[in-house]
């Protein structure tokens, strides 16, 4: 009796505690996902290969079952309290599985063995033993995994929405900059060191000028992408812009892919965005202007 | 007795056979996830999508898209709710940029979106019957001078919002078409609305430079 209100307290645990994170849609919420598929997996697989035969056989009595569907019910709570704590019960119930797996195929190859078998595998099948836990491993894996490449901030997009805006404000700014150059030079050129001040936070961003000073081309590939095969879960944008002052982006599935120069227009430098960076040029004018004054004072003060 | 004895037996022979008494709670554990699994695959959402404002300002060659969006969690319990942006994209409209999400209420922050299976997705997590409300945005290159915005995802959520401000904002252009039939409001401010609101069709709407 004790026993069975054990059992449906910790059911009824689970079963709010998967209301509770019940809208942690794949793949946003796919830590949770995974890490929930894990168990009942085992159990299929388990099922499949005829593991709980073996299990019955080997066991004569069981091992306090309502402290271990407590215990699950306590690890899928605890891991809803922060997605990492979900990734650390997914390497958890992922070792379980895996070792039920490992266990799965000791009996396949003990049940294939010519000599006697103990009295636990007879009757049992080798392949669906081993096909079933080459089956659970493999799907174990790929959900672990899952689970500790998408927890974090690696791939949040915030990174690329400030990018966007940095390679907005460098491409305005180098195109006001050429056109205040050739006012008063008479010769368009681009100001190589505003690179440092754009896109110093961007480490893969990079700018290449050519040699007439004419041309600028700004290739930012992304600079975290998960590895195979999660890659192919999401996509990171990789940019072009250069002083026409279109904007190009395709989304990518490798750090080094790098945007092709007919890539969509994703932005364009306008007269607004052209202002506003004439009004950077002109601060930094009159800035340069007030620190040479202050400078010219202090010499002249020194002396 | 005899009968009772025989049921008895025969009972106890299947749950033997089919091992049932050792995989009670395997059964149970399995069923529990199967009636969450939709929850939990984003297949039926939990909380009631109920509200929308939507402002649109019209530039000469892209537009900027302020969405306000209000839930309401109806279970006495928090839930967490996927959510992703849906956006229009094809040929005519390349991909939006600076796109971002806040929560506005009852708590501000910025939501962390990440892009994943092709979309723009976040978490909002909900207290016990918590309302909520939230901001989009994004800016979206329109080479060819028309803009849609997609309205018919509220169909998914199985319910009608019921209430839906949608406005246009122009910027030094004349709005020239829209599927749906707008209202001047001051300011040269365009608008329709509509309660108890289920979309049948995206919301499509051209524009020239004055």
């Amino acid at each position: 009796m004790r026993r069975k209100h054990i059992i449906l307290m910790a059911s009824s645990g689970i079963l709010f505690s998967t209301g509770t994170a019940l809208a942690n849609n794949p793949p946003s919420g796919q830590t949770f996902l995974s890490m929930i598929s894990i168990l009942p997996l085992m159990i299929i697989f388990s099922m499949a290969g005829g593991a709980y035969v073996i299990l019955k056989k080997l066991r004569s009595e069981q091992p306090g079952r309502g402290f271990l569907i407590g215990g699950v019910a306590v690890a899928i709570l605890f891991s809803m309290v922060h997605e990492g704590f979900a990734a650390i019960v997914a390497a958890i119930f992922g070792i379980i599985a895996i070792g039920r797996g490992f266990q799965m195929i000791g009996w396949g190859l003990a049940t294939m063995s010519r000599g006697q078998k103990p009295a636990h595998l007879i009757g049992a099948s080798s392949w669906r033993l081993i096909s079933s836990s080459i089956c659970l491993i493999t799907i174990t894996v790929f959900l672990v995994g899952l689970c500790l490449v998408f927890t974090g901030n690696l791939i949040r997009e915030y990174k690329y929405r400030d990018l966007e805006i940095a390679l907005k404000n460098f491409v305005s700014y180098q195109i006001a900059y050429a056109q205040q150059q050739k006012k008063t030079t008479g010769r368009s050129r681009f100001d190589q060191a505003a690179s440092d001040v754009y896109l110093k936070t961007y480490p893969r961003a990079r700018v290449e000028y050519s040699p007439d000073d004419l041309h600028f081309t700004v290739i930012a590939p992304p600079d975290y992408l998960p590895v195979f095969p999660y890659n192919y879960m999401t996509a990171a944008p990789s940019y072009r812009a250069d002083e026409t002052g279109q904007i190009r982006m395709i989304r990518v599935r490798s750090k080094n892919h790098l945007c092709p120069v007919n890539a969509p227009v994703i932005m364009k430098i306008d007269e607004q965005d052209l202002q506003q960076a004439w009004r950077t040029i002109f601060e930094n004018q009159e800035k340069e202007q007030i620190d040479a004054h202050q400078a010219v004072g202090k010499s002249a003060r020194e002396l | 007795m005899m009968r009772a004895f025989n049921r008895r037996a025969v009972v106890n022979a299947v749950t033997e056979k089919l091992n049932l008494q050792f995989l009670a709670w395997h059964y149970l554990f399995l069923l529990l996830f199967f009636v969450t699994l939709p929850f939990l695959a984003g297949i039926l959402p939990i909380v009631r999508f109920t509200d929308e404002q939507i402002n649109i300002r019209v530039f000469k060659d892209h537009v900027e898209m302020q969405g306000t969006y209000v839930y309401q969690n109806p279970f006495p319990f928090p839930v967490v709710q996927g959510l992703a942006v849906p956006l229009p994209i094809d040929a005519d409209h390349p991909t939006p940029v600076q796109i971002s999400a806040r929560q506005q209420g009852p708590k501000q922050k910025p939501l962390v979106t990440r892009y994943l299976l092709g979309r723009h997705r976040f978490n909002l997590f909900f207290k016990a019957n918590e309302r909520i409300q939230i901001a989009v945005e994004y800016r979206q290159q329109t080479p060819k001078k028309t803009a849609i915005y997609l309205l018919t995802t509220t169909q998914p959520w199985k319910h009608p919002i019921q209430k839906g401000v949608y406005r246009l904002v122009p910027q030094q252009v004349v709005i020239t078409h829209s599927n749906y039939a707008l209202k001047p409001e001051g300011n040269h401010h365009f608008r329709f609305e509509r309660q108890n609101f289920m979309p049948q069709e995206d919301w499509y709407f051209t524009w020239k430079v004055n």
